[in-house]
């Protein structure tokens, strides 16, 4: 993850390379090593280094790092051209390269030639069938010719070997909320959260999803993974805050009429302090947005 | 989102809704995108909808329930205010609310497009904004609920 110093540090110099004030290499090192996608400014400003020669030289053995960034985000600017040129340079200077080889199965999937890339793929997984990078490329290309499922199965097949792989549960739970198997996705929150209890990203999104799901019993335990989003964040999370407030009224409404202790569940006094603390978030950041959030939460209490 | 009792209302949409609706998936340009448009039926053409406004909401998870709920309540407030002097019927949002209860459908599913652009000059001026990197300036409400300084309702984006 990228912390916020170091996004302050890229974005002052993309500024910088922005408008022409020079740290073009310092930008694209800090860019691979954080592993970001600005596609669009390292195509421009890493494709003036390669054409100059002078500085391209100047770089060393560090020219075929370039190539091989501006490569891919040629690619993703869908700048053919540019990334066959690119890829063509590092065959010529590492002939039996696997790492050419995965740019040049990359290639063809930008083109859409998803047979050609399958068949690349797989005889690259024949030498080392544990390249997590290659399995996840399989997924990506299901994605992109609009097989969810496709990528469904490979994920998990992927997951069965790599289980330790975070973003790859992520993937597939977000793949889940896209088909509205919310279930299934629930079940991915819950290994993420068992694996990284700290992180109040999967409490949320794990509440955001039993909330979806809706009935009491969801609609309880969905408002206490809000409460420890909100803990583990100190208070300062918007969306759980509001979580309570949707939860409180929600199961107040499908308490009702029931007896003395199934109402006590929708615990308004809690609806009440997260309501206080947003209210008081907005009046010190945002005042000019204070009514329109009173007016939500007071129909959120009526209801 | 105005929906009608029978499916050949057409839908009008003003330059400045659809433009912001346009920068908003190009601000996103790797993910889908949602929002909510809004609109009256017309005074002069009861078979037309006026899109007047467009509001950009998320562009992460957009099959979830929470944040969709807590935009529609926050929308409804808001453009009930800002709607007092309407003579229609039905401000807008109202049918919103309507329709929630309700089916949402999707318009033109049955085939041929009902959205028309009100203004002609309306890609022009769209191309115009795209060269100039507008959309970067593009918030929606998953921008809000990181920071609650950013306004995602977009009040300045045509000065």
């Amino acid at each position: 993850m990228v912390t916020k110093t170091e996004e302050a540090e890229l974005n002052q110099l993309e500024n910088q390379v922005e408008n022409g004030g020079g740290g073009v290499w310092e930008y694209l090192c800090l860019v691979r090593k954080l592993k970001l996608r600005r596609s669009e400014i390292v195509l421009k400003h890493g494709l003036s280094i390669l054409n100059d020669r002078g500085k391209r030289s100047a770089l060393g053995p560090d020219e075929w790092t370039l190539y091989e960034q501006v490569a891919i985000a040629a690619m993703d600017c869908q700048s053919l051209g540019v990334a066959q040129n690119c890829i063509k340079c590092l065959q010529k200077k590492f002939p039996e390269s696997k790492r050419v080889g995965k740019l040049e199965a990359l290639l063809l999937e930008a083109k859409g030639m998803w047979e050609e890339a399958e068949k690349a793929y797989s005889s690259l997984l024949e030498d080392n069938p544990l390249d997590q990078i290659i399995h996840k490329r399989k997924v990506a290309m299901a994605k992109a010719q609009g097989k969810p499922s496709l990528a469904i199965e490979h994920l998990n097949k992927y997951l069965e070997v790599f289980m330790a792989d975070h973003d790859a549960w992520r993937e597939l739970a977000e793949i889940y909320v896209s088909l509205q198997m919310y279930k299934q996705a629930a079940f991915c929150y819950e290994e993420l959260i068992l694996a990284q209890p700290t992180l109040p990203l999967y409490h949320l999104a794990y509440a955001d999803v039993l909330y979806t799901i809706g009935g009491l019993e969801n609609l309880i335990a969905a408002r206490k993974y809000y409460a420890a989003t909100i803990d583990l964040t100190g208070g300062k999370s918007t969306r759980a805050l509001l979580g309570i407030c949707l939860c409180g009224s929600a199961i107040a409404q499908l308490s009702k009429g029931r007896n003395k202790e199934d109402k006590d569940m929708a615990a308004p006094e809690l609806q009440s302090l997260a309501a206080t603390a947003l209210e008081k978030e907005y009046k010190q950041k945002a005042p000019a947005k204070l009514n329109l959030l009173s007016s939500a939460l007071r129909s959120l209490k009526l209801s | 989102m105005g929906m009608g009792s029978n499916g050949e209302l057409k839908y009008e949409i003003s330059q400045d809704a659809y433009i912001k609706l346009v920068l908003h998936s190009l601000r996103h340009k790797t993910a889908a995108v949602n929002g909510v448009l809004v609109g009256r039926i017309s005074p002069k053409d009861e078979g037309v909808v006026e899109i007047s406004d467009s509001v950009p909401l998320f562009h992460s998870n957009l099959a979830l329930l929470p944040p969709l709920e807590i935009s529609l309540i926050m929308l409804n407030s808001k453009k009930l205010e800002a709607l007092p002097k309407s003579k229609e019927r039905s401000p807008v949002m109202q049918l919103c609310v309507k329709d929630a209860s309700k089916n949402w459908r999707v318009v033109g599913a049955d085939g041929g497009s009902k959205l028309l652009l009100k203004e002609p000059s309306a890609n022009v001026v769209l191309s115009d904004y795209i060269s100039s990197e507008k959309w970067k300036d593009v918030i929606d409400l998953d921008d809000h609920l990181d920071d609650v300084t950013k306004d995602w309702l977009n009040p300045g984006l045509f000065n």
